[in-house]
């Protein structure tokens, strides 16, 4: 596979996950001090929990740039490598970072509706219902 | 300037002072001076007219004199109707540049009925210049460059509010003193010019009912703003009057001498520390459990993912297609050769199997490229993988120690609870007052502390709200070809505003960074105990002084307040570069004996290149202090106060 090498990529988020990322920053004490791949990382996780992915427009008017590679830590992007490699079963795509990242934006952008419910349906016990949800699939 | 120091003080007219010169010797080697006085003897009103001087306002009044004028009361009283009176604070400065005289005068009119009215006052300097002296055009422009206005009180010091103040710090407030030393005012002028031009190209497109409305809403918004940035001023005014007078009762019950309610206070007030410490540890114990769930999260999450991939590796592995036996590009260049590397020529028919198995060989070695990518994720994974399992046991870990913090809490603030009723229930109707007018001043702060949290916010709005009206409006622009020029200067000025807030936030950083290491120099060097582990100021301006792992800033005592504000007011004197006289109404106000000794030193050797102006009580000014900075003091003044004719008068020491 020829890879095209394109130095620190950007991951982007739709427009209206960006709007939610804002207004959780304001509302939400614990989510003061996330940084925006930790917002990104969150999103695709309830994407992946729950099968969902959806493709991003890609237009200046439904997208917005987000974050880049690197904001990511090794071990967010060996997770977003996990999820792209079991997808396609192939592990050829390994150092495809670009192809890693489009996917784990489908996953972002299906996971958001998931996310806001998750959050809005008990504000003030996210940490704890997110902690919980942790606890159960670590077992 | 390289030096800047008082050389003589006159006061005409001025509050208790009739007719006072004050000399004081500028003996580089001893650069204190110290005026000592009883309350009330003019000791504060020195200080004043030295701030009046330089810049027009009386920081430190006492509520007595809040209402009287400026001058001396009694002259103004014997004056005859329809007759003026002038009030004059002059200072003569030594600088390195030469002479300076800095003159404030005001008059107060008595009119024929007996009612009397006070005009502007004015400020004059005259310069030496060589052996001439001449009347500087620009007043205030001299006054800059000795101590700029925003600076002052980093100089002029008041002990008592010193403490005050560091007792319940913003970081609004903390950020606002970076902000006034980083002299970026010229950078904020620069960005409202800008901003102002930026509306004046918009104001020229009329009749373009979408680009209007956008730009009224905008400006909707902007005054929005402003009135609730006014609206943070006053909160924040509130609560610290709030807090002083909170403060102001305790110290009132502790007076009552009632041994019962001042046992329950002590126990109070360690209640409310104890409180306050275990609310910041589990403040920051949450933040930590948050942090760690973000973290651990995707691991968990993707675990299926993980395992998947992982299984892929494994299974190539096994096939030993990974780490492939010979290298594709080995491979390639033997095809492209069409050159075995033992001779063969695989051009030839007879040898087509051997291209063949070659070939085969390539497609088993199609993961060459990968093979560290590879093996570099298949470890960052199992690592992943571990950490996933540990999860479960961490994350009740975690809740177990929230709880227990939240338990401890909640049994202290059952016992504070309990210790106020007790309080309350004291039978004696002074204390009662007291304790109820307290208990309101502490539902105000409780209420402004609130009021104050959704006013930012709200403000953080209201910001967002006008960043995207202006996102909308240069859309919208940029769909009208015939306003390009229009669209093309507001582009400019929006990147100069951008360049500039990067500027200036580099500014500020670099300064918080500075500020921030001469802080903890000075605060270690005063504290005796050295048991905070770090001082910082935090990216959001939050001071912060470590003690076993949490911040102990609201904890500290009366005197490590105190030497907290010194330590931040020294830094910020030493990074802003000026050299000003430094002058401290009740330097020691409420000092404990143990740190006296610390602060006397502090005075003789962090202070060595200013000239330090000591207005002391007769309390403050003990033999030890007395002994502590005697090597450093060029002259000590005693004020006399003549109750009968209400004047103070400064004397000489023996005089």
């Amino acid at each position: 596979m020829e890879n095209k090498i394109i130095k620190d990529p950007q991951i982007f988020i739709s427009k209206e996950a960006r709007q939610l990322f804002d207004n959780l920053r304001k509302q939400l004490e614990e989510f003061k001090q996330m940084d925006n791949k930790d917002f990104f990382m969150m999103a695709v996780m309830f994407g992946y929990l729950n099968n969902k992915k959806k493709k991003l427009e890609h237009s200046s008017k439904t997208e917005s740039g987000f974050t880049r590679e690197r904001y990511l830590s090794a071990e967010d992007n060996g997770v977003l490598k996990a999820i792209a490699i079991a997808g396609d079963k192939d592990l050829s795509i390994v150092n495809d970072i670009v192809y890693v990242y489009s996917i784990a934006e489908e996953y972002a952008n299906g996971g958001i509706p998931y996310l806001k419910e998750f959050v809005f349906d008990d504000q003030a016990s996210f940490v704890k219902n997110f902690a919980s949800e942790i606890k159960k699939l670590s077992k | 300037m390289k030096f800047v120091r008082i050389k003589k003080i006159e006061l005409v007219n001025y509050r208790q002072f009739v007719d006072q010169k004050v000399e004081f010797k500028l003996d580089e080697n001893k650069n204190i001076i110290v005026i000592e006085g009883k309350n009330g003897f003019g000791k504060s009103n020195i200080y004043n007219a030295i701030n009046w001087c330089f810049f027009g306002v009386e920081e430190h009044l006492r509520p007595d004199d809040r209402s009287l004028p400026i001058c001396n009361t009694k002259q103004l009283t014997q004056l005859k109707p329809g007759k003026s009176l002038e009030t004059i604070v002059k200072i003569t400065l030594d600088t390195d540049e030469g002479g300076k005289e800095l003159e404030r005068r005001v008059v107060n009119h008595k009119n024929e009925d007996g009612k009397h009215y006070q005009e502007e006052s004015e400020l004059k300097i005259m310069e030496q210049i060589d052996k001439n002296w001449k009347e500087a055009s620009y007043p205030e422009y001299i006054i800059s460059r000795i101590l700029p206005r925003s600076m002052r009180h980093f100089f002029f010091i008041d002990g008592e509010k010193l403490r005050q103040l560091f007792e319940n710090i913003e970081p609004e407030q903390i950020k606002q003193s970076i902000f006034d030393l980083s002299q970026i005012t010229l950078l904020q002028h620069a960005v409202d010019h800008l901003d102002f031009f930026k509306n004046s190209f918009r104001k020229t497109i009329k009749n373009e009912p979408n680009l209007n409305y956008i730009e009224e809403v905008m400006e909707r918004v902007k005054n929005n703003i402003n009135y609730k940035k006014e609206e943070q001023k006053k909160i924040i005014a509130e609560l610290d009057n709030a807090f002083i007078n909170k403060k102001k009762l305790e110290q009132e019950l502790d007076k009552t001498g009632n041994k019962n309610v001042q046992a329950l206070e002590t126990e109070r007030k360690n209640l409310e520390q104890n409180i306050l410490t275990l609310e910041n540890l589990l403040k920051e114990k949450k933040q930590a459990y948050a942090q760690y769930l973000f973290k651990i999260a995707p691991g968990v999450v993707t675990r299926k993912a993980i395992d998947q991939t992982l299984g892929i590796i494994s299974k190539l592995e096994n096939s030993h297609e990974l780490p492939p036996k010979i290298q594709a590009t080995f491979l390639e260049e033997l095809l492209a050769r069409n050159e075995c590397i033992c001779g063969t020529d695989l051009n030839k028919k007879e040898n087509h199997s051997k291209r063949e198995k070659l070939e085969q060989l390539l497609k088993k070695s199609k993961y060459s490229d990968i093979v560290s990518d590879a093996l570099g994720l298949k470890y960052s994974l199992k690592g992943i993988l571990r950490d996933s399992q540990e999860a479960s046991t961490r994350i009740t870990e975690y809740e177990l120690k929230l709880k227990d913090l939240e338990d401890k809490i909640t049994e202290l603030q059952k016992k504070l609870k309990e210790v106020i009723t007790q309080i309350g229930g004291i039978d004696s109707v002074k204390i009662k007052a007291i304790h109820e007018e307290r208990q309101k001043y502490k539902e105000a702060i409780y209420e402004n502390k609130g009021r104050l949290g959704s006013l930012e916010q709200s403000i953080r709005n209201e910001e967002d709200n006008l960043r995207e009206a202006e996102k909308s409006y240069n859309r919208e622009l940029s769909r009208k070809n015939q306003y390009q020029a229009i669209k093309d200067k507001i582009d400019i000025c929006d990147e100069s505003i951008k360049q500039i807030g990067i500027i200036k936030e580099k500014i500020m950083d670099e300064i918080r960074k500075e500020t921030e290491a001469h802080v903890k120099n000075y605060f270690n060097k005063l504290i005796t105990a050295k048991n905070f582990e770090d001082v910082k100021i935090s990216k959001n301006y939050d001071l912060i002084v470590e003690k076993d792992g949490f911040n102990a800033v609201t904890s500290l005592s009366a005197a490590e307040t105190l030497c907290m504000g010194y330590s931040f007011m020294s830094a910020l004197r030493q990074t802003s570069g000026f050299l000003a006289p430094i002058v401290i109404d009740t330097p020691l106000a409420k000092i404990d004996i143990e740190y006296r000794v610390n602060v006397a030193d502090w005075f003789k050797k962090a202070l060595t290149n200013a000239q330090v102006i000591l207005l002391v009580t007769d309390a403050e000014y003990t033999s030890g202090f007395k002994k502590e900075i005697s090597s450093s003091v060029s002259q000590e003044f005693l004020l006399k106060h003549d109750e009968k004719n209400g004047i103070s008068e400064v004397c000489k020491y023996g005089e």
